[in-house]
């Protein structure tokens, strides 16, 4: 395994930036954040090689997240049925990247995807819904629309726990700038933990953090649609593939 | 080989009984003596523990007897030790302290002042048909730790059996760097306290058995399972004689490897099945929920029936110190916080309420159905 120099330092980087998060988080709270500590450590050791897929190139970052679990310790609005008195929040993250590509005009990532399932148990039974946000990265051409970031409301129903009156099919793709687990996090906590995220929110650190991903993620992938309508110089990602509708 | 020795001082009435319920043992020897005037004690204590004993048993009212000169309870005597110790570096006087009382005299005088509780390396209860075998295997495996302790001072991973770096780092962080400084006893203290004692890293039988979705008492391949899990996932550090420990994450990368599957998102009949299947282990029983409960994706346990829970139908058990991020809570189960069984922490009184009233109005349209 030969990972390029340059690559530790920079793993090193986003593994501190994980540390720093899960220590955000624990400070408003959370525990049970054992997932990012261990991300953390296989980010800082060189025998965990991460490389291009199909080949033997070494110079990538990215990690596994499974299971990390939020429990709400209110129930949001609006929930239905009445009578779910407990609900917790499920992630599932992977993602891979070149390392190169970080903080430039082009696609940051090599996979991406954040799963957020979402849990309700009333006395009776279980209540699943969830959404993903991901890249698409088929080889087959679905016919359906994907920009190549997307959204979609997606419940991951557990296996054999019926559908009850759900009606499922492939929803929507939705436009959404890519995420990692720092940005994604941040979507979840502040739509249903609000005042947790009040609280974060008002901690430097924390907006520092978002602040780094922010433009290394999501200002390429707004800067390149942008430019369908002003022109930006640096981007070199194709708009088209971020916004299909673009014509 | 020679038994471990422990010193008890103690002159209530059932003193000698419990002596010669730890010697009838084999597993310890324990001589007993009267408490003496403090000084004298401490000054005696010192020549004795240096040449013949590796533990102390203190009653905790040494000053019960009025024909005593002892006017001073096990803690303040524990306490000039451990200071003494700590003062001298002198490792000869770092060992295992024991308090052992009636159920009385611990609610009385002891459970409501917490600043002692640090002091003492395990309590045991001598009116309520102490379970000499079990005890003399907990003093023995202390003493063993302590001198284990003693002499891979400087190797925490050989003392627990494990890589530190493969672990949270926060979790032994006091007790590393340069010129940092800690008893035996704080550290001895800290891996049964906090490590083993607590769940986190470590689990307990009733928990691995929650995890992997067994019910214990109807499974006959329990123990082969058991077996089969032993390597890597069993704690062999020290006092693991005593305190029979798992980790959780050995756990979940042994299941994955073996099932290709991840323990959290399955059932606990699909967890069985898998280990069935896989083991080749077949008396295995799938566990199943509580009366009021209705998952058994289990991933904990309650801590008063003992049996497994999801965490989405447990609430937070009450406790006087908050875990650390590292550790996890202890649970009840809906039926035993409804019931008043075990106190509950205070965040979830309204979850509690929120369940009650479902479950009072499932009652009513059964009834008026």
């Amino acid at each position: 395994m030969n990972i390029p120099h340059n690559v530790m330092p920079f793993r090193q980087q986003r593994a501190a930036d994980l540390e720093s998060f899960a220590l955000l988080l624990e400070g408003v709270g959370f525990s049970n954040l054992h997932a990012i500590r261990d991300t953390v450590t296989l980010l800082r050791d060189k025998l965990y090689g991460l490389h291009t897929p199909g080949t033997t190139d070494y110079a990538c970052w990215g990690y596994k997240i499974n299971d990390l679990t939020i429990e709400l310790n209110s129930l949001p609005r609006h929930v239905r049925p009445r009578t779910i008195h407990t609900i917790s929040i499920v992630i599932d993250t992977d993602i891979l990247a070149k390392c190169d590509q970080w903080e430039t005009m082009n696609d940051p990532f090599i996979k991406m995807n954040f799963r957020v399932k979402i849990v309700g148990i009333d006395t009776r039974r279980k209540y699943f819904t969830g959404f993903h946000i991901d890249k698409h990265t088929g080889t087959n051409h679905p016919t359906e629309v994907h920009p190549l970031y997307h959204l979609q409301y997606a419940p991951s129903v557990a296996k054999g726990a019926g559908f009850g009156s759900l009606l499922t099919l492939d929803t929507p793709r939705i436009m959404h700038p890519p995420v990692e687990l720092i940005l994604g996090l941040d979507l979840v906590i502040s739509n249903f933990l609000p005042e947790t995220w009040n609280k974060l929110k008002n901690q430097p650190a924390y907006l520092a953090l978002q602040k780094k991903y922010q433009n290394a993620l999501w200002k390429p992938y707004l800067l390149t649609l942008a430019s369908n309508w002003a022109n930006h110089d640096p981007v070199t990602w194709n708009r088209f593939d971020l916004c299909p509708h673009f014509n | 080989m020679s038994l471990i020795n422990y010193l008890y001082i103690d002159d209530e009435k059932e003193a000698d009984a419990i002596r010669d319920g730890l010697n009838d043992t084999g597993i310890i020897k324990v001589d007993l003596i009267e408490p003496a005037s403090f000084e004298k004690q401490a000054a005696r204590l010192k020549d004795d523990m240096l040449i013949q004993y590796k533990g102390l048993i203190l009653d905790l009212r040494l000053d019960d007897n009025p024909k005593s000169q002892a006017k001073y309870t096990a803690p303040s005597l524990a306490q000039a030790l451990r200071f003494e110790a700590g003062i001298n570096s002198d490792l000869a006087m770092e060992f295992p302290i024991i308090l052992c009382s009636t159920d009385k005299k611990i609610q009385e005088s002891y459970a409501h002042e917490n600043t002692s509780h640090d002091l003492f390396d395990y309590i045991f209860k001598k009116d309520e048909a102490p379970d000499y075998k079990k005890i003399a295997a907990k003093l023995k495996s202390l003493a063993k730790g302590y001198s284990f302790i003693k002499q891979n001072l400087d190797e925490l991973d050989n003392i627990i059996k494990r890589k530190i770096g493969e672990l949270d780092n926060r979790i032994f962080s006091k007790f590393l760097g340069e010129n940092v400084t800690f008893s035996i006893h704080d550290l001895a203290s800290f891996i049964k306290k906090e490590l083993i004692e607590q769940p986190g890293p470590l689990i307990n039988e009733k928990i691995l058995a929650a995890r992997l979705g067994v019910d214990i008492e109807k499974s006959e391949g329990w123990t082969d399972l058991l077996g089969y899990f032993s390597t890597p996932i069993k704690y062999t550090g020290v006092f693991a004689e005593a305190w029979e420990r798992w980790w959780s994450d050995l756990l979940l990368n042994k299941f994955k490897e073996l099932t290709g599957q991840r323990l959290p998102a399955l059932t606990a009949v699909e967890r069985v099945q898998l280990l069935i299947e896989h083991t080749k282990i077949n008396k295995l029983v799938a566990a199943t929920p509580l009366p009021r409960a209705i998952s058994n994706n289990f991933w904990t346990i309650c801590e008063y029936y003992q049996v497994p829970l999801d965490p989405l139908e447990a609430v937070k058990e009450y406790t006087n110190k908050e875990p650390s991020p590292w550790q996890e809570y202890r649970y009840l189960s809906i039926d035993a916080a409804l019931e008043r069984k075990g106190k509950i922490h205070i965040s979830e009184k309204e979850r509690l309420e929120r369940i009650k009233e479902q479950l009072e109005s499932e009652e009513n349209d059964e009834h008026s159905a």
